[in-house]
């Protein structure tokens, strides 16, 4: 039983990462009808842009974070400009070639550039962890949760209320009204793109804090982003919540309590996926 | 025997009856109409018929089969052709090749593709299009669309034809050329069933008509019966429309 | 003009069928892979006519190429029936697959069979009971390992390419062509004309996965040694996308030129830039899909009609 609450704990700490990975894809989905395949790697770029601050600049993390969420984003404005933007008006295969084009050469500049070991960021507080009662917190992974509970708050309030924000939703509804209307689209597309790409750079630099970044590392999350993703529902900040928890959670459990384990838990997000586009086909990603 | 029957069909999309309770015969060789203001149900009923949309209740019959739940691909095999309100031509093949895949597949026992070819080209010259045979059909004006649209749904030889407004957007001598196109296929034995606009072409062409509003039939018979209906002028001029039963 | 086509493609095959004369073992081992990838773009290439984006071609190359290593070390080696059997059980994935995907958005299609080919490549690498895990296994070579062993597999290689661009031929001259380019356009149309779109999705997928299986039972015989990165890696499905779109999607001969095309510049890459010349890949990929999304074939063509 407590072993069980703990794998419970651990999982549901972790799904605070999985929903700010899984928030940009969505995210820009939904604005732009464009899946980015390149997601992950600009999570991985996130989680470089801290390690290499911190090593280089002993920058602690809690600061870096910043620092890699606006450059990724930065990046993320590049991208969009000259490679999403032009292809925008063609076909989806060319959409997804292409990101899927970018998703490989950002991971394989990474590996020249860094080689394909693992590193990760080593602070105080991600090796320390607190004791509540027999469950054992680690303080990093409370801290990332905390942090990803409040920005998809803060997400979700600005979505809501601000001029920003109810611009951004009317393009998801309607992209030729909300032109009509006068929106500036294009503004709207890079908007949303560099929210997208900055939180995956947030995502990344957490990333580093508590577990390893090496350049295939955005594979293996956005595997877990499309699930949670489809999952949760389309657009909606509430539901890509829910469903990062569920998928943190089942993942732990599986990988505590399934023999042969951690290999198993890799294919929890795949089934999830699998299951979901069954019952609901066209549910979520039709456009 | 009446050749198709609609037995109040319901059809629902959410909580909104998009389709009330209609009910009514096409038979043999006619030409039926279906008319009635926006959003009164015409291209739902005819997405029922073909299969698009399963109907929430009642059923539809073809030459006495029950033809609900059946799949589009099913219905058509049956001998239901259908066209689109926008022309819905394949944009990576030519005029043949688009009439072909009806051709090839319109029919139980899909034919070699040497005789499907014969038989498209057949049916491209008899709606006039055979100049235009090897063209790119994103090169081809909107009425040769419009008939391109005919050429595929003939192609699968049917016995009964939908269409859905093959006249918007056609010029007066256009549309004279369309009906007289379509007289052309009803003597060819084809039951024709059409949703129209315009009420011209309505005219000269229905020899029968079901009127909708709000998803209900409210009147039905020869035209200068409909028109002459009290519920029809209503439902046309919006006037007291919520009184409108349905 | 249809007997200077014959006439080329006669040409063709006869130089293929010289080649063991002229190279080296290294560049004819660059033709093997070659031929073999070429495969592997030929059968994606078949999979888009029915507008359906695979991202995990991968996926079946590894269950063909493991179905072979796992049919030889539990019975005795039974070429080239192994290499059959791996292609039939990547089709019946693709059968499953397929049934999932038919209803879906390309987009989803293109998530679903990412997400395939790396799952496979995870359980392999993570539940060692499945076959070996990361280490790989040893499979043995076609023709007993012995000296003419290379040029052996070059003339089976090249028969079984040839073999699967006159398969993408037959289909482009068959009545599965108008199907499978009805339900790419527009299926709702397809289903108006008696098309069952999902039929012809489903028989395009395993198709698909039946020679990219061959293929990669194939490699696994012809390298002898397989293990998940190799077999499932990205680089595969890459190939496959890579290739029919530098040398024209949707046409035979695009996958073939793509193929030759990016080889001899891989091999290029590859002096120049050592491993990275998947980065060259992807930014060729990203190249043509801005600037010549039609590929070589069809910027030839268009050129042609001027």
């Amino acid at each position: 039983m407590e072993n069980f609450i703990q794998v419970v704990v651990n999982g549901t700490l972790i799904s605070g990462l999985y929903a700010l990975i899984a928030v940009g894809l969505t995210l820009i989905f939904g604005v732009m009808r464009v899946i980015n395949f390149a997601h992950g790697e600009f999570m991985m770029l996130g989680g470089y842009t801290t390690y290499w601050l911190f090593v280089l600049l002993r920058l602690d993390p809690l600061l870096s974070l910043l620092i890699s969420m606006v450059v990724l984003a930065g990046l993320g404005l590049i991208v969009q400009r000259c490679l999403i933007n032009p292809v925008l008006g063609a076909s989806s295969l060319n959409q997804i070639l292409l990101t899927f084009g970018l998703a490989i050469i950002l991971q394989n500049v990474a590996m020249i550039l860094w080689t394909s070991d693992y590193v990760s960021v080593q602070t105080w507080y991600s090796t320390h962890s607190l004791r509540v009662g027999f469950v054992r917190i680690s303080v990093a992974k409370l801290g990332i949760f905390f942090m990803a509970i409040i920005l998809m708050m803060l997400l979700g309030i600005i979505l809501k209320k601000t001029e920003t924000g109810k611009v951004l939703r009317a393009v998801s509804q309607d992209p030729q009204t909300a032109q009509l209307m006068g929106i500036d689209i294009n503004r709207a597309y890079m908007i949303a793109f560099a929210i997208g790409t900055g939180l995956a750079g947030l995502a990344g630099a957490a990333t580093s804090t508590v577990m390893s970044i090496f350049p295939t590392v955005g594979v293996e999350f956005i595997m877990k982003a499309f699930a949670i993703v489809v999952f949760g529902g389309l657009g909606s900040v509430a539901g890509a919540c829910l469903a990062s928890f569920i998928l943190g959670v089942t993942e732990s459990l599986v990988g505590t309590y399934v023999p042969g384990g951690g290999g198993w838990a890799e294919a929890v997000s795949f089934t999830v996926l699998i299951l979901v586009l069954i019952f609901r086909p066209k549910g979520i990603f039709s456009s | 025997m009446p050749l198709l029957q609609v037995k109040d069909v319901y059809m629902k999309f959410g909580g909104v009856m998009a389709i009330a309770g209609v009910s009514f015969d096409i038979h043999e060789g006619e030409i039926l109409a279906l008319i009635g203001p926006n959003g009164s149900g015409k291209t739902t009923m005819f997405n029922l018929i073909c299969g698009v949309f399963s109907p929430y209740s009642g059923h539809i019959l073809f030459r006495d089969c029950q033809i609900t739940g059946l799949k589009p691909y099913q219905i058509c095999r049956k001998g239901i052709g259908r066209t689109f309100q926008i022309a819905k031509p394949f944009p990576k093949m030519t005029v043949l090749e688009n009439v072909m895949v009806g051709s090839i597949y319109g029919k139980k026992n899909s034919y070699p593709l040497k005789k499907a070819r014969e038989m498209a080209m057949s049916v491209i010259h008899s709606m006039g299009m055979e100049q235009k045979w090897d063209t790119p059909v994103t090169e081809l004006t909107l009425p040769y669309k419009k008939r391109l649209e005919l050429c595929k749904a003939i192609a699968t030889e049917p016995h009964m034809l939908l269409l859905d407004e093959v006249m918007g957007g056609l010029n007066p001598s256009e549309v004279e050329e369309m009906i007289k196109l379509l007289k052309r296929i009803q003597s060819n034995g084809v039951t024709l069933l059409f949703v129209e606009h315009l009420m011209r072409a309505v005219m000269g062409l229905a020899e029968r008509m079901v009127v909708l509003n709000h998803g209900a039939k409210i009147a039905e018979g020869s035209p200068v019966e409909v028109v002459e209906d009290l519920q029809v002028i209503e439902a046309y001029l919006g006037k007291e429309n919520q009184f409108v039963k349905g | 003009m249809k007997s200077i086509y014959v006439l080329v493609v006669t040409l063709a095959v006869g130089l293929m069928c010289c080649l063991p004369i002229f190279l080296g073992p290294h560049s004819l081992h660059i033709v093997i892979l070659t031929l073999i990838s070429l495969i592997v773009a030929t059968s994606w290439n078949i999979l888009l006519l029915t507008h359906q984006i695979s991202l995990g071609h991968a996926g079946f190359f590894g269950v063909g190429a493991y179905t072979c290593g796992a049919l030889c070390e539990k019975f005795m080696p039974i070429v080239p029936l192994d290499i059959l059997v791996g292609g039939i059980i990547a089709a019946l994935f693709a059968v499953i697959l397929g049934v999932i995907c038919c209803r879906m958005t390309v987009w989803a299609i293109a998530i679903v069979t990412l997400a395939f080919a790396e799952v496979l490549k995870v359980l392999v690498i993570m539940v060692p009971s499945i076959a070996d895990g990361a280490e790989g296994i040893r499979v043995p070579p076609i023709f007993g390992g012995v000296g003419y062993e290379k040029i052996a597999c070059f003339y089976l290689v090249l028969f079984v390419s040839l073999l699967s661009l006159t398969c993408a031929y037959a289909i482009r001259k068959s009545k599965l062509y108008y199907a499978f380019a009805a339900v790419h356009d527009d299926e709702e149309a397809a289903g108006m004309l008696g098309v069952n779109p999902l039929k012809f999705k489903i028989i395009a997928f395993s198709v698909s996965a039946f020679m990219t299986g061959v293929a990669g039972g194939i490699f696994a015989h012809y390298i002898s040694f397989i293990d998940p990165y190799t077999v499932f890696g990205l680089h595969i499905s890459l190939d496959a996308q890579i290739m029919p779109l530098v040398g024209g999607l949707y046409t035979i001969l695009g996958p073939v030129i793509g193929s030759f095309v990016l080889t001899s510049a891989g091999e290029v890459f590859r002096i120049y830039f050592g491993s990275g010349y998947l980065i060259a890949y992807g930014c060729i990929l990203v190249a043509f899909v801005l600037f010549l999304p039609e590929g070589i074939v069809g910027w030839a063509q268009r050129l042609a009609r001027r």
